[in-house]
């Protein structure tokens, strides 16, 4: 009960997100796609910054609609200085949509004018500590003014979306440009909208393609591409969307509908033991009903009675319940990654559960019981004519049989998942990511950004603990945000433009990460034209159509207009986990951008120092700048932590089934062990020895498994076929894990029938038989 | 056959020993039908129970047919046990769940005896106490006196040497009892040592030879004259 409650309350929460939005279902998040030709589909979480207005000048169905554009920088105030990765740019009907709560200042300040800043309750914490921020200016990246016109109530955690500082989306069309703001191929410009109340929302959408075909036909012909946009529900986003640039790692919808399905499986199997349990206490209740049959109890007064007996139990299960939920939360949402302020307590969906739960467990296992008890004739019973055939004897196998099955998928399953997790850990990568530092690079930089960066480089390889360094626009660890469309063999018609992903790199990235060349070179300092060229990995080259890497290198590609040769290509790598299949990649030559990071090698040793050393090389070449570095490995290993909760999450509560499912067994072996007394006593007597009589307890149980194990194999195998398909390099079943599975169970089940039933066997039979 | 000499068995309840069986000698010699009789309480159930090694005595020596039980580990005495001795019960302590044949057939089981051969020594057996169409019947559907049959007829289903029997009419009404106890002469006839409990005086003239226990010692043992009917 407490694992069910702490389960149904965690997937409370994932859904949640985004739920404290007033109106929220009349809310909805533009998303952009594109295709092209030739079978590229990218779908993105935002959209272009030309759709917003274009759908508010056409629709007035749409209520409110708003663009917000993240921006990532470093903020400072005085001497204060912070990379912020939460900032946006937003439009003014963004504040309605979202509730944004302000606490001081004017909310509509911002919705004019530019230059203004309004920043949350916990980023003014961080800034300003007592003071007050109002009035204020911070400056970003030490170029421009924000002055602080409000402080608002942070983003809960449970929004999809949380932002840290909002700025004046005028400074956004003032730095970027207004061409940018009417573009139909960018994205990055989040936008939500708010339908008007009895809009359907499909039939809006379907309105879309039309208009899209009227503002940016042009483009997409040159192109040779389809734009699409498409609403999706603001309550969809957190569990359902797994589109490019997503705000913040979601949820998954799959995860939690197995949680459910584990929550409920444990409730069953609890209650199930309580009816398997109470059926056979019923039996040796018999003989109070049949006394109190003929003392004149009617069989109405028997259900109320027996009726309050489970009532009162269930209470003081779920008292307990609730008293151990309450002990056990803090671990809990450790464990499962919330945050620690939920209150879960006083949220009037935990009375519900509750309230199900205890109406659940005393009509489903209280019911079957009590009817059977009070059913019973007195003067059968009184006779002692109650064998322990029928009467809940087939239920409770049904029921036994129904544990099992559930152990047994429990365990599969949690073999599965952590196999297939350890088959992702042990899969060559195809790169080299050990001892690596990760090192943001500087946005704010004065002089010569690719002299800086360079010098860089050659300055922290002076440090004894740096083996070596590169520089590059995202290393191995998540899908490459940067993606370009319309790119093609130099050529080829246009229309054959496909979408790749671009990493821009410098001389040392290939060497750096040990990458494998299946043609060709990477960038050299020898060869001056490596500057204008391009290299590709083998997705890449099968992409734009070459036979293979040898016909790729010598071979051109147009990008967007200019041509650039191949000089070599990678083998494919794991640049994501081995839940994301290859991708196509263009590497270009880059020796500097303020999105990319700095790649150290550190000698194994004295690493603590050596970080201390690089620290302090970069606060003389990029003062201003955060120091703000991560070892390559946690990075990258992050994207295996969901799957590694889930594993964790099943290994526990398949523990917890078997713990049950063996109580259980318990139970039942202890009742019928007494019950049979009288019979192992008889065949002792016929000259069965101990195994003999311990074979004859256990054959029920053995049998009952074995059923459940053939039942278990196709359920558990379209289970593992189901999971997987999510992952782009599966493991292969490995046919042990059920027999694993089987052993596991049966020796807990032997060993618990053994145990309650060895007593039994070893006593003198003559006891058993004299004394009826 | 069976040789026993002072023959002992207590309780000890708070330190304070109380004697079930004080000093019985006894000898049974192949082929005899000895019947032992006393009051409630005067241990008559227990030596029987100790003649076919369900119990142990406290101390006292008891040879069968050479073997001697006392010094014998538990593995020789279900062995012993379970080849030689047959046991018929008052309330015959059939199983519940298996039917008759079920119930004649769980001795062989235990032997590790060959499914074609237990059905041959089954099927004889159901023929020879005339209970064929009974076989697959549950105990609870059948009459006291059918399933005392049933009782005996598992009893000697693996050839015992020794039939031990405690009341074996004890539930039974007379004509039922004359029945069982005809049954167990003829089985005495054809070569079964057989010992029974019983209060009955009628019963136990069916025997050759009378021990009458009392507060567990043997106080008197009465010969009977040999029937020589059938």
């Amino acid at each position: 009960m407490v694992a069910s409650l702490l389960i149904l309350h965690y997937v409370h929460y994932q859904k949640s997100y985004d739920r404290y939005i007033e109106s929220g279902d009349r809310v909805y998040r533009l998303r952009y796609e594109r295709s092209a030709e030739g079978g590229t589909f990218v779908r993105f979480s935002s959209a272009c910054p030309a759709a917003a207005p274009a759908l508010r000048e056409h629709f007035p169905e749409i209520e409110k609609i708003a663009r917000i554009f993240r921006h990532r920088a470093v903020i400072s105030y005085q001497d204060k200085k912070f990379q912020e990765n939460r900032m946006f740019y937003i439009e003014a009907d963004f504040l309605d949509l979202f509730n944004i709560d302000f606490l001081e200042g004017d909310k509509d300040a911002l919705r004019e004018g530019s230059g203004k800043a309004a920043i949350s309750a916990s980023t003014a914490r961080k800034y300003f500590g007592e003071e007050d921020p109002l009035g204020k200016r911070i400056s970003l990246d030490q170029q421009e003014d924000f002055l602080i016109t409000g402080v608002y109530q942070d983003f809960p955690e449970n929004s999809h979306i949380k932002c840290d500082i909002l700025l004046s989306y005028q400074n956004l069309v003032a730095s970027r440009g207004t061409e940018l703001q009417q573009s139909w191929g960018h994205t990055m410009f989040y936008t939500y909208l708010m339908l008007k109340p009895g809009t359907d929302a499909k039939s809006l959408e379907s309105k879309f393609p039309e208009l899209i075909k009227e503002q940016a036909g042009e483009l997409m012909e040159y192109f040779g591409v389809v734009i699409y946009l498409k609403l999706q529900p603001l309550y969809d986003i957190h569990l359902n969307s797994h589109f490019m640039q997503e705000l913040e790692a979601n949820g998954n919808a799959d995860t939690l509908r197995y949680l459910v399905i584990v929550a409920i499986f444990i409730m069953l199997m609890a209650w199930v033991n309580y009816v398997n349990l109470s059926t056979a206490q019923a039996l040796n209740r018999a003989r109070e009903v049949g006394i109190r049959k003929v003392i004149g109890a009617n069989r109405r007064q028997l259900i109320v009675q027996f009726f309050w007996e489970t009532i009162l139990i269930n209470i003081i299960a779920v008292v307990i319940a609730i008293t151990l939920c309450e002990l056990l939360l803090t671990e809990f949402y450790q464990f499962a990654g919330l945050p620690e302020n939920l209150q879960f307590l006083q949220q009037s969906y935990f009375w519900q559960i509750i309230g199900y739960l205890f109406a659940g467990g005393v009509i489903l296992s209280g019911l079957y019981p009590v009817l059977l008890l009070s059913s019973y004739q007195p003067r059968k019973v009184l006779k002692g004519k109650l064998g322990n055939k029928g009467s809940g004897f087939g239920l409770r196998r049904a029921l036994v049989l129904f544990q099992y099955l559930m152990a047994l998928l429990l365990i599969i399953g949690t073999i599965t998942v952590s196999q297939q997790i350890s088959y992702m850990r042990n899969q060559p990568l195809g790169f080299n990511m050990e001892q690596s530092l990760v090192l943001k690079a500087p946005r704010v930089v004065s002089g010569s950004m690719d002299e800086k960066f360079e010098t860089f480089k050659v300055e922290v390889e002076r440090l004894p603990g740096v083996l070596k360094s590169a520089f590059c626009t995202e290393v191995p660890g998540r899908q490459i945000l940067w993606d370009n469309g319309a790119i093609h063999k130099a050529g080829d018609d246009p229309s054959s433009g496909k979408n790749y992903q671009i990493v821009g790199v410098d001389y040392d990235y290939i060497e750096f990460f040990e990458l494998e060349m299946a043609n060709g070179r990477g960038f050299s300092r020898e060869f001056p034209s490596d500057k204008k060229a391009l290299v590709l990995n083998e997705k890449a080259v099968q992409w734009m159509g070459f036979e293979d890497p040898d016909d790729a290198v010598g071979k051109a590609v147009d990008y967007w207009g200019e041509i650039y040769p191949i000089i070599g290509v990678v083998k494919n790598f794991h640049q994501q986990s081995l839940k994301a299949d290859f991708e196509p990649h263009i590497y270009r030559f880059m020796l500097s951008s303020p999105r990319g990071v700095f790649v150290l090698k550190l000698n194994s040793t004295q690493v603590p120092v050596t970080v201390q050393a690089v620290q302090k090389i970069w606060q003389d070449m990029f003062s201003g700048n955060p120091y703000d570095f991560f070892f390559l490995d946690d990075y990258y290993n992050q994207q295996y932590e969901a799957d590694e909760l889930f594993g964790r999450i099943f290994g526990l509560f398949s523990i917890l089934a078997i713990f049950i499912t063996s109580l259980g067994i318990l139970g039942l072996t202890a009742f019928s062990a007494v019950q049979r007394s009288k019979e192992v006593g008889i065949r002792k007597v016929l000259g069965a020895n101990v195994s003999d009589i311990l074979y004859l307890m256990a054959r029920d149980y053995i049998r009952l498994l074995i059923i459940a194990f053939v039942v278990s194999i196709p359920l558990a195998l379209y289970g593992i076929r189901i999971w997987l398909e999510s992952y782009a390099f599966k493991m292969t079943p490995d046919y042990m894990i059920f027999i694993i599975a089987l052993g596991v169970v049966g020796i807990i089940t032997l060993m618990t029938v053994f145990a309650q039933t060895y007593r039994v066997a070893t006593t003198n039979p003559v006891k058993a038989i004299r004394y009826e | 056959m069976i040789q026993i000499s002072h023959l002992f068995k207590y309780y000890t309840n708070k330190f304070i020993k109380t004697y079930v069986l004080q000093d019985v000698n006894l000898s049974v010699a192949e082929g005899e039908f000895v019947t032992i009789m006393g009051p409630s309480g005067a241990g008559k159930s227990t030596l029987l129970y100790i003649l076919g090694m369900l119990d142990e005595a406290n101390s006292g020596e008891y040879f069968f047919r050479n073997n001697s039980v006392h010094s014998l580990n538990e593995r020789q005495r279900t062995h012993l046990h379970k080849h030689e001795i047959g046991f018929v019960f008052q309330n015959y302590h059939l199983i519940d769940e298996l039917t008759v044949y079920e119930n004649i057939e769980a001795p062989l089981l235990y032997q590790k005896i060959k499914s074609s051969d237990r059905k041959g020594k089954i099927a004889e057996v159901l023929d020879q106490f005339n209970i064929v169409a009974k076989k697959d019947l549950f105990p609870y559907q059948l009459s006291g006196g059918q399933q005392q049959l049933v009782g005996i007829a598992r009893a000697i289903i693996a050839q015992p040497r020794l039939l031990l029997a405690d009341e074996p009419t004890g539930n039974l009404n007379s004509a039922q009892g004359e029945e069982i106890m005809e049954l167990l002469s003829q089985l005495n006839r054809q070569g079964t040592t057989i010992i029974q409990v019983t209060h009955s005086e009628k019963n136990a003239a069916y025997g050759q030879r009378i021990i009458h226990l009392l507060d567990g010692k043997v106080v008197k043992t009465e010969e009977l004259k040999k029937k020589k009917t059938g």
